[in-house]
């Protein structure tokens, strides 16, 4: 075997090259790679669906066009209905965030701090939240600033993949061929390993797959429930109580999206609530009693997520230890603000995957 | 890591759709299957090319599942100091098949005699055709588990006329 490092770098163009072209390209190839990561994901999702259909129709082309008919009708009818309440509620509720609203916040937390502690302990904590004022001044204006720069690159994101119309129908058919021909492009990626690698690449692809998939799938899963049930129970205790909680929905979108963040998310989901029901003009009155209700509520949506929708859909833990996963979301909100608070877990979690089946490769295979 | 990995890149023009369907044939694994039931298996396996010498699978190593030779010789040795050759595989034989159902290691190497092209079918693929189409997965199964236990019958026939010679 000739060692050389030309040898070495001729053994090796099937990779080097396109990774050379990719890199180079970066500008043009990264909206691709984008929407190929998205229809990867619309496969992962989608393909037990498929897969169950294709056991009782015995034809895996019609069994995806089945899905993806459903699907489309599904997302026009989300569009139709629910995107205009969605999206009149994010312009409403966008109104809110300024200072006003935050003296208004100040004012009622006040209020309720007044109502519910005596005379003593109240001044304590007045004279307390008045030297924090500042602080908390300066917070709520990092807040804004974050959820305005969130806003602005979630339209540069847009702008780099096309428009949205023509990019939801490059991601569609991506996602259909993956599902249609996965197999076949599995194979050609399988045939460029060299024979040494060959059994062990194709062990650790199964392994992390399977374990990517789970975890996505779980994650997904979990978020609609919780986002879905906090819905309900928030249109629930308004019926019940009489107390007013305006933009529900965005709300439950925010408890199901903050439900991808462990430990901490499920207090993140419920923080929005407590604000906008501080800030909203009640007709029952402000009551402490009120906000108790609210935290119980989203306290009974996770205690069903975890009983009842985690064990079935069997999301299954990464097993990150908390303090790490409080120290990737601070380094996700300083690289990429919201947008990087949420994604970074899943995101390191898939990385911790691949890294063990990697390690678990080696060893097994006896390269380490 | 030699020149087959150009081979293997391109080796798919290098054999017809009939000479691999025709290995699958004689395989007792796929046994009784009809024609779509093949082109389904035929899509599903991986080709491979193997130089002279060049190890298919190493002993003590995760066994994915089962090898049938469609060109060359193949000799299946354990790795101690006398490296035993177990047996010599021939154009049409087949080899580990017990990893299709079993996750243990490999309890043998697998080295090409010669320039080798194989056909590998593995577990994965087994369980993505159950998934997909159960009547064929349960087929595959069956044949599978007649096999083993062929097998298995052979094994304890010799092991009885061993016991039968030593007893004398």
């Amino acid at each position: 075997m000739n060692n050389s490092p030309l040898s070495f770098i001729i053994r090796n163009l099937f990779w080097i090259v396109p990774l050379a072209l990719i890199l180079s390209l970066w500008d043009y190839t990264f909206p691709i790679l984008f929407k190929i990561v998205l229809a990867f994901l619309i496969m992962i999702i989608l393909n037990p669906i498929v897969n169950k259909i294709e056991r009782l129709l015995h034809n895996r082309l019609l069994s995806i066009g089945i899905v993806f008919t459903l699907l489309v009708i599904g997302l026009i009818i989300l569009i139709q209905s629910i995107w205009p309440i969605v999206y009149s509620e994010a312009l409403a509720m966008s109104s809110l965030f300024s200072m006003d609203t935050f003296y208004n916040l100040i004012d009622k937390t006040d209020y309720l701090a007044k109502s519910i502690l005596p005379v003593s302990l109240y001044n304590i904590v007045q004279n307390t939240l008045h030297s924090f004022d500042e602080a908390f001044s300066s917070l709520w204006q990092i807040v804004l600033n974050d959820v305005q720069s969130t806003i602005s690159h979630a339209g540069l994101l847009v702008l780099a993949v096309g428009s949205l119309i023509l990019s939801t129908i490059f991601v569609l058919v991506f996602a259909f061929f993956l599902l249609l021909d996965g197999q076949r492009f599995k194979k050609v990626f399988i045939r460029a390993i060299p024979n040494p690698y060959f059994e062990m690449t194709l062990k650790i692809l199964d392994r992390i797959s399977h374990q990517i998939g789970a975890y996505i799938r779980g994650q997904l899963l979990a978020a609609f429930s919780v986002g879905i049930l906090s819905i309900i129970g928030l249109y629930l205790l308004q019926w019940i109580t009489g107390i007013y909680i305006p933009y529900t929905i965005i709300i439950g979108c925010i408890a199901g999206a903050s439900n991808l963040i462990p430990f901490i998310g499920p207090i993140m989901g419920m923080i929005p609530a407590i604000i906008i029901y501080l800030i909203s003009a009640q007709q029952v009155g402000l009551s402490f009693l009120h906000v108790v209700f609210i935290v119980s509520t989203f306290g009974i949506v996770q205690l069903l997520d975890n009983i009842i929708v985690s064990p079935i859909i069997m999301s299954g833990s990464v097993g990150l230890h908390p303090m790490l996963v409080i120290i990737l979301i601070m380094v996700g909100g300083t690289i990429a603000g919201p947008i990087g608070m949420l994604f970074v877990v899943p995101v390191v979690a898939i990385i911790k995957v691949v890294v063990e089946e990697l390690m678990w490769g080696f060893k097994n295979y006896k390269y380490l | 890591m030699k020149n087959t990995l150009w081979k293997n890149i391109f080796n798919n023009k290098q054999n017809s759709e009939s000479d691999i369907i025709l290995a699958l044939k004689q395989v007792p694994v796929f046994k009784g299957l009809d024609n779509s039931d093949f082109k389904t298996v035929e899509h599903i396996v991986h080709h491979r090319t193997y130089e002279k010498g060049e190890n298919i699978f190493k002993e003590n190593t995760p066994g994915l599942g089962m090898y049938i030779i469609l060109q060359g010789n193949v000799n299946i040795v354990n790795n101690d100091e006398n490296s035993s050759v177990y047996a010599e595989l021939k154009v049409g034989d087949f080899f580990g098949e017990i990893s299709l159902v079993s996750e243990d290691n490999r309890s043998a190497s697998a080295v090409a005699q010669n320039d080798c092209h194989l056909i590998a079918f593995f577990r994965t693929e087994l369980m993505e055709i159950i998934t997909r189409k159960p009547s064929l997965g349960n087929h595959i199964l069956l044949n599978l588990s007649k096999t083993l236990g062929a097998r298995l019958k052979k094994a304890n026939e010799l092991l009885e006329n061993q016991f039968k010679a030593d007893m004398m």
